[in-house]
């Protein structure tokens, strides 16, 4: 056992420097990974996240790339130490990969690599990544596996191996990771990119001991671990005492379209929170559920998010704040054997939203923190998986990483239009360009679709609307999709704010043939209203069709919710919006009450002061009184 | 604590701005909540704000066109509003028919004070 440092004796100025050195070298391995991967959904989508953790295997660092990926990799950690410190035992220059949501890992294709870094014998800190592999093997091309009723009709799942050993890689270990996958040449890749970025961290750590000594290095971690402590503490402090409530549902799981809900009661006391998680929809029969590694992870990423923006992400120390209550087999809380292929973007998912939204809440209740608040944005996760005989012939699968949905309202400003994934900052969208050179996919179009969007005084911003066209494919091509927020809008308002829309995917068959007249006189279709007369069908939120070339799917995503009262909007924000093809002239009348010039798009004034009067009366005319209430989760605060 | 002191941390006090609409303010010696639009009062801070409102259901492809791409039609959009001046508070997303959840419920002076206190 070793003596605790103490970060106290550090000079500041040595800290400081080392701190930064240790966040770089952690953005280092990740980065580093992602350039030598060969998965586009790595090395373009950023669908990745590394994590240095203490020599005690707490959070030091999160990279800032999908956060959920690695903010359940010191639990992976926690355990290898737990089960393996005897037999096999840890050894300096080993590596461990496991998948296992029960271990650390959210779902299967999120392999973790995690090591020890050794000194002269003793460990000094753990490093870990995690990336997410284009598939795992399964039943169903892409590893999400719509129709699951467990884990057990699922990929395979790997508790922690020793993959390197010693430094030296195990053939037998990698051979069976690589076996199952559909993409053996993507899998293989990323497995040595993982354990060569590590070494690239090991040496770097070697490098800070060598210069400032090991003493220094642990003060280091203490002190880090402290500060965020206090500086976290500090924060909740600032804010009022209560209890915030929110809830949210899952669409369909896969085998039934029934909704699943997530509800939390946040309640904060002085410096601690608590997420109670208590009246959550028992698990699934089907791919949405997440484990506890799951529900964690949705729980640090909304803190993240909005309460640590400016501080380390040391969960190491955030966790030592906050208290989780819930119920074990629940759907953010599931028990093995259940099936949670899709819990990264399902349950997951979830949880991080109805965090997020219950702090923003909570933020509303505070002169000082009022600014920072945001409304839901990007809810609802709309993925799609490709799979069949590509332009040249030869097998692919595709899960696609283009979406992207509207940023939530602030108090002070709209939301984003089309924003990144939240609580990922450096997740990025694909490049149509390589998509297209990879897969007999064919982009019609990506744009901002302005009816996505949730009104408020501040508004939502616009989600994406994507047309994607089979093109050249040497097969039918098989289409899973598993998104969620397709039955209801996840988007939440906020403060008298108005949802975002639905998530939708719409097939148009026979929509374009690259030897026949266009739909509508263009070149090719512009918008899903130039399909000309092709009827579209609407898919479920979790649904299988197959797509012969020039058969079109159009995937809407949804935009952010809104912040106060829409009729409390700005008209000139009205006009602008419409001048931006974000509002016409009818839709500004129905949402806020303004009247536009159909010519100048300037706003009547008097005219929509009238406007909004009328609908304030229709308000009062057709409100009831509120009755039948039920307290949240908690019971109450 | 002075004025500058409360404003800084989480204390609860007269006049503090909860989202837009809704504002902290004292009566017959307890904190309440109140529409600062037109004075109407919801009830103590401790008690969510939506129980002193009223509310109507909108179907959700009443709220947004893109949502009758929804294959269900018992999901609404409950609004709250103000009795009085019909500024809109609050929203939520709903099976038809369940039970109103709280946004808020912020703790007693009491709790505030002693946390506040303690911290």
């Amino acid at each position: 056992m070793q003596a605790a440092p103490r970060g106290e004796t550090l000079d500041p100025i040595t800290y400081e420097v080392l701190r930064h050195r240790l966040w770089a070298i952690n953005d280092e391995q990740g980065l580093l990974a992602a350039q030598m991967s060969g998965s586009p959904v790595v090395y373009e989508a950023y669908d990745f996240n590394s994590a240095l953790m203490s020599y005690r295997g707490d959070t030091l660092f999160i990279g800032v790339y999908v956060t959920r990926l690695s903010l359940s990799i010191d639990i992976a950690v926690k355990n290898i130490v737990k089960d393996y410190s005897r037999d096999p035992g840890i050894h300096e220059g080993d590596m461990f990969l496991t998948n296992d949501p029960w271990v650390g890992a959210v779902h299967m294709n999120d392999y973790i690599v995690v090591a020890p870094i050794h000194h002269e014998g003793r460990v000094v800190c753990w490093t870990g990544l995690c990336m997410h592999e284009m598939d795992v093997g399964g039943p169903v091309p892409g590893s999400f596996v719509v129709g699951a009723r467990d884990i057990y009709g699922e990929a395979p799942v790997l508790p922690p191996l020793k993959v390197v050993e010693a430094g030296r890689l195990r053939p037998d270990v990698e051979r069976m990771f690589i076996r199952n996958s559909r993409t053996p040449e993507f899998n293989a890749l990323d497995l040595r990119a993982r354990i060569a970025a590590i070494n690239k961290t090991r040496q770097r750590i070697a490098e800070i001991i060598e210069t400032y000594g090991v003493d220094t290095f642990l003060a280091v971690q203490e002190r880090l671990l402290e500060d965020v402590r206090r500086r976290l503490g500090r924060r909740l402090a600032e804010l009022p005492d209560g209890a915030w409530y929110e809830h949210g549902y899952i669409d369909h799981d896969g085998s039934t379209d029934a909704l699943y809900e997530i509800k939390v009661a946040m309640t904060k006391r002085g410096e601690r929170l608590t997420f109670d998680f208590r009246g959550t929809s028992p698990q699934a029969p089907g791919m949405i559920n997440c484990t506890y590694t799951g529900l964690w992870g949705g729980v640090m990423a909304a803190m993240l998010t909005l309460l640590c923006y400016d501080m380390p992400w040391a969960t190491g120390a955030i966790s030592g704040l906050v208290e989780i209550i819930s119920e074990e087999g629940t759907v953010n809380n599931a028990r093995h054997p259940a099936a949670v292929s899709a819990a990264t973007v399902a349950a997951t998912f979830m949880t991080f939203n109805v965090c997020m939204q219950a702090i923003a809440k909570m933020y509303a209740c505070s002169e000082r923190y009022r600014g920072e608040l945001m409304a839901t944005g990007w809810p609802g996760w709309i993925g799609a998986n490709f799979s069949g005989l590509d332009q040249r012939g030869r097998y692919f699968t595709a899960t696609m990483l283009d979406t992207g949905g509207g940023g939530g309202a602030r108090s002070t400003r709209d939301g984003l239009d089309v924003e990144g994934t939240p609580g990922s900052p450096k997740m990025a969208m694909s490049n149509i360009e390589t998509v297209e050179r990879l897969y007999p996919l064919l982009y019609l179009y990506r744009k901002e679709q302005p009816a996505t969007l949730g009104p408020g005084k501040y508004r939502g911003g616009a989600g994406l609307e994507l047309g994607r066209l089979v093109h050249k494919a040497a097969s039918p091509v098989r289409c899973f999709v598993f998104g969620h927020g397709i039955n209801q809008s996840e988007a939440r308002g906020l403060m008298g704010g108005l949802p975002g829309s639905v998530n939708a995917n719409v097939v148009y068959r026979r929509a374009w043939q690259p030897q026949g007249a266009p739909a509508a006189g263009r070149s090719l279709p512009g918008g899903s209203e130039e399909m000309g007369a092709v009827e579209g069908a609407v898919l479920a939120a979790k649904d299988m069709t197959m797509l012969e070339n020039g058969d079109a799917i159009v995937t809407y995503c949804c935009g952010g919710g809104g912040y106060g009262d829409p009729l409390e909007r700005e008209p000139h924000l009205v006009s602008a919006d419409a001048a931006q093809g974000l509002c016409d002239v009818q839709s500004a009348v129905r949402l806020y009450g303004v009247v536009l010039d159909p010519q100048s798009l300037a706003p009547d004034l008097l005219a929509t002061a009238k406007t909004r009067d009328a609908v304030r009366r229709g308000r009062r005319g057709t409100s009831l009184a509120v009755e039948g209430w039920s307290v949240g989760a908690a019971g109450g605060a | 604590m002075d004025e500058q002191s409360k404003r800084a941390s989480g204390w609860i006090y007269p006049g503090l701005r909860i989202g837009e609409a809704l504002e902290v303010a004292e009566q017959e010696g307890g904190l309440v909540l109140i529409c600062n639009r037109c004075g109407h009062v919801y009830g103590p801070v401790s008690r969510d704000p939506k129980q002193g409102a009223v509310y109507r259901e909108v179907p959700l492809a009443e709220v947004n066109p893109l949502n009758a791409l929804s294959p269900r039609d018992d999901m609404v959009c409950r609004q709250y509003f103000c009795p009085g001046c019909a500024v809109m508070i609050s929203t939520n997303v709903h099976r038809r028919g369940d039970p109103h959840l709280p946004d808020m419920e912020l703790a007693p002076p009491e709790a505030n004070e002693s946390s506040s206190a303690a911290g």
